[in-house]
C-alpha cells in the first residue's frame, strides 16, 4: 500500500512536471561535454529548495539519472564523453557511429542505461531498508566510525596522489568547523558574520568548486573559436531487435550487479564501473576481438554500468548518510536543507519520502526511455552550441542559484571564492572530492566523537570493544587499500583494451 | 608590478608547477595555524570527559600541517616540470583574470545594484570578453536576464 501511494505521488501533476523538467535539463547538460552530472545537480539544487521536497527531489533525481544517461550521447556521436561516467562508451559507441549505426548506438545507450538504472533502483528498494534497520543499532561511537570510514574514501577519490587527497580532505574537515559547534553552541571562526553561524553553505561551496571552477578552467584551457564537431544521426531501421536485446542480457545483468556494488563504495563512481564492466565483458565475450571496434555488446555494458552505479550510491547515501559520489554528496546537502538527515532515522521519520524518492527513480527511468528513443535527431543541433554561450549561461545560473538558497550575499561570496579555489585545484591537480567529503562528514565525525567521549568519560576504548565499531574500523582500514586495487584493475583493463 | 604579482598569484606559470604547489602548501599551513591558534583559547572540555570546542580543530590543524609538510617535501624532491603552459593557456590568461575579477565585482555589486540592469551589463561584458558580436550579445543578455528574472522572481519567489 505504501508503495502504491508512493508511485501515485509521483504522478501528481506538479511532481511529474518537475521530474520531466529534471530529465530534460539533465539531458541537455549531460549531452554537452564539459558540463557534468555533478555540475547539473549542483546548479539546479538551489532551485529545488523553493519547491516542496517531493517536487524538488523529483527534479534532482530526474537530472541525476538523465545526465548520466545523456553523457553517452556525445560519447557516441563525437567521441567525447558528456560526463566522466560515459568515458568507456566512446570505445565502441563512436566506432558504431562511424560505421553508420549512430541511431542504433543511441538507442542501445538509452535502453541499457534505463535497464541499468531500473536494476539498481530495485537494489536500492530491497537493500537500503535492511541496511538502515541494521544501522539503527548504531550509537555515537559507531556513527563516528561510519564518518571515519567515509573519510577514508578521501584516499580513493584522490586520483594519482593520496597525500594530496588527504591534505585537501583535512582542509575540508577544518572548514567544516566554521559556525556554531553542536555540543556547546560555541561560535567558531564566524568573524561576527551571522551568515556563517550555520557554517559554510555546503551547496554554495559545491557550486563554486564544480560549477565556477570548471568554467574558469575551460576559459583558461579551451580554444574560444573551437566549435563542437557536427554529427549526423541516422534513425531509420536502427531500433535493436528483441533477439539482440535478449542476447545481450546476461553480460548486462552481470555488469549491473558489479556496478551497483562499485556505486555503493564511496568514491568509486560511474567511470570506474563502466571501464571495469567493459573489461569484464570483453574477457567473457565470445567475440572479444570486436571490442573497441564497434561492439554492440561492449557499448551496452558500459551504458548499463554507469546508470547502475546510481542505485548503489543512493543506497549508502540514504541508509548510512555516506555519499557514494559527488552527486550524492550534493543530495545529502539538499536533504539537510529540507530538514532531513540521511541515515537510518530517515527511514523511520520520513519513510514515505524515501519510498517516493525510490518511486521517482523508477519513473524517471521510464521518462528517459520515452524521451531518449524519440529525440535522437535533436542532439547534433544541441552539440553545435558555442562553448562561450554555455560559459555565460552556467556562470549566471550559478550566481542566481546560489543567491536563491538563502537570499544571502554571503553565500555568493563563498561561491565566488570557492570557484577560484576550484580552478586552482584543477590546475594544481588537487582533487575536489576529498574536500567535499571532509566538509560534509566533518560535522558528523566531530559531533559523534565528542558525544562518545562524553559518554565514556573521555575513554576511547569503546571504539575497540563495540563489535559493530570494530567491524566498521576494520572495513575502514581495509578500504584504505582499495584505491591501489582499483588502480591495478584499471591498469589491467586499460592494457586489455 | 602589482599586475605581475596578480599574474603570479592567479596562474601557475609554465614549468613552475612545484613552485605553485609549494605556495599551496604554504597557504595550507597558514590556514591550519589560523584555525589552530584561536582554538587554544576556546573553552575547555567538561568534567564528564567531553572535549571542548577547540579539540577537533586542533587535531585537524595538526593533520593538515603534517600532510602539508609531507606534500611540500614531495614537491621539492620532484624536481621535474609537470606543468607547461600551452600557447592557448598563455593567450587565455588575461581573459581568465578579467573573468575572475568580473565574478568578484558582480558578487559585490549584487546587493547594491538592482538585478536586471546589473546582470544585463555583466552578461554583455562577459560575452564581449569571449568575442561575441554586439547585436547577438545584447539580445542574448536582455532575453536571458528577463527569463532568469521571471523564473526566479515570479515563479520561485526569490527576492532578486
Amino acid at each position: 500500500m505504501d508503495w502504491i501511494t508512493a508511485f501515485a505521488g509521483v504522478f501528481r501533476p506538479d511532481v511529474f512536471f518537475y521530474l520531466v523538467v529534471g530529465v530534460l535539463s539533465g539531458a541537455v547538460i549531460g549531452t554537452l561535454p564539459g558540463l557534468t552530472a555533478t555540475m547539473a545537480v549542483a546548479v539546479l539544487t538551489p532551485i529545488s529548495f523553493w519547491l516542496e521536497p517531493a517536487c524538488g527531489f523529483a527534479m534532482l533525481i530526474g537530472v541525476y539519472n538523465s545526465a548520466i544517461w545523456s553523457g553517452g550521447i556525445s560519447a557516441i556521436l563525437i567521441n567525447t564523453p558528456g560526463t566522466p561516467a560515459s568515458m568507456a562508451s566512446t570505445f565502441d559507441g563512436y566506432k558504431l557511429s562511424q560505421k553508420g549505426y549512430s541511431g542504433l548506438a543511441l538507442n542501445i545507450n538509452t535502453i541499457w542505461s534505463v535497464i541499468g538504472g531500473l536494476l539498481s533502483t530495485i537494489c536500492l528498494a530491497t537493500v537500503s531498508f535492511p541496511l538502515a534497520r541494521f544501522a539503527l543499532k548504531f550509537g555515537p561511537a559507531e556513527f563516528a566510525v561510519v564518518a571515519l570510514f567515509g573519510l577514508t574514501m578521501m584516499v580513493s577519490v584522490s586520483g594519482s596522489s593520496p597525500i594530496k587527497g588527504l591534505l585537501v580532505g583535512f582542509l575540508g574537515l577544518l572548514f567544516s568547523t566554521i559556525g556554531l559547534e553542536t555540543i556547546h553552541a560555541f561560535k567558531r571562526y564566524t568573524f561576527g558574520q551571522v551568515g556563517l553561524l550555520d557554517g559554510l553553505n555546503f551547496v554554495a561551496v559545491m557550486i563554486g568548486l564544480f560549477g565556477i571552477g570548471e568554467i574558469l578552467h575551460q576559459i583558461y584551457t579551451s580554444e574560444r573559436e573551437e566549435k563542437i564537431v557536427q554529427a549526423e544521426v541516422k534513425t531509420k531501421g536502427q531500433m535493436p531487435s528483441l533477439k539482440l536485446m535478449a542476447s545481450l542480457a546476461p553480460q548486462n545483468l552481470f555488469a549491473a550487479v558489479v556496478s551497483i556494488i562499485i556505486g555503493a563504495i564511496p568514491g568509486a563512481g560511474g567511470d570506474i564501473a563502466s571501464i571495469v564492466s567493459w573489461g569484464n565483458a570483453k574477457r567473457l565475450s565470445k567475440f572479444p576481438e570486436e571490442y573497441g571496434e564497434g561492439s554492440v555488446e561492449g557499448l551496452s555494458v558500459t551504458c548499463t554500468a554507469n546508470n547502475a552505479v546510481i542505485g548503489g550510491a543512493m543506497t549508502t547515501m540514504l541508509s548510512l548518510g555516506i555519499p557514494g559520489d559527488a552527486v550524492t554528496a550534493i543530495l545529502i546537502g539538499s536533504l539537510m536543507m529540507y530538514g532531513m538527515t540521511p541515515g537510518p532515522m530517515l527511514f523511520i521519520e520520513n519513510r514515505p519520502f524515501v519510498l517516493t524518492l525510490i518511486a521517482q527513480m523508477v519513473i524517471a527511468n521510464f521518462v528517459i526511455l520515452i524521451f531518449g528513443l524519440t529525440t535522437s535527431k535533436i542532439y547534433p543541433k544541441l552539440l553545435s552550441v558555442k562553448k562561450t554561450t554555455l560559459w555565460v549561461v552556467v556562470l549566471f545560473c550559478c550566481f542566481v542559484g546560489t543567491y536563491a538558497i538563502n537570499n544571502s550575499t554571503t553565500d555568493l561570496i563563498v561561491m565566488a571564492i570557492f570557484g577560484i579555489v576550484g580552478f586552482f585545484f584543477k590546475m594544481l591537480d588537487l582533487p575536489n572530492g576529498p574536500f567535499v567529503l571532509g566538509l560534509l562528514l566533518g560535522g558528523l565525525l566531530e559531533a559523534n566523537l565528542r558525544r562518545t567521549l562524553a559518554m565514556t568519560m573521555g575513554s576511547y576504548s569503546i571504539f575497540f570493544t563495540s563489535p559493530i565499531s570494530v567491524t566498521l574500523l576494520i572495513i575502514a582500514i581495509a578500504s584504505l587499500f582499495l584505491p591501489s586495487l582499483i588502480a591495478k584493475a584499471r591498469k589491467r583493463f586499460a592494457t586489455g583494451k | 608590478m602589482y599586475l605581475n604579482m596578480f599574474y603570479y598569484i592567479m596562474v601557475p606559470k609554465g614549468g613552475s608547477m612545484n613552485k605553485a604547489g609549494l605556495v599551496f602548501v604554504g597557504i595550507s599551513i597558514i590556514i591550519a595555524l589560523a584555525f589552530m591558534i584561536p582554538a587554544f583559547s576556546m573553552p575547555g572540555g567538561s568534567v564528564d570527559g567531553a572535549p571542548g570546542p577547540g579539540y577537533f580543530p586542533i587535531i585537524v590543524s595538526v593533520l593538515v600541517i603534517i600532510f602539508a609538510v609531507i606534500q611540500g617535501i614531495v614537491y621539492i624532491k620532484d624536481g621535474t616540470k609537470t606543468f607547461d603552459q600551452t600557447e592557448t593557456q598563455k593567450k587565455n590568461r588575461p581573459t581568465l583574470i578579467v573573468t575572475c575579477i568580473g565574478i568578484l565585482v558582480y558578487t559585490v555589486l549584487f546587493s547594491i545594484i538592482p538585478f536586471i540592469p546589473l546582470t544585463i551589463v555583466a552578461i554583455v561584458f562577459f560575452n564581449w570578453l569571449y568575442g561575441k558580436k554586439w547585436i547577438p550579445n545584447i539580445v542574448f543578455a536582455v532575453v536571458f536576464t528577463i527569463i532568469v528574472y521571471f523564473v526566479f522572481s515570479k515563479f520561485l519567489h526569490v527576492m532578486l
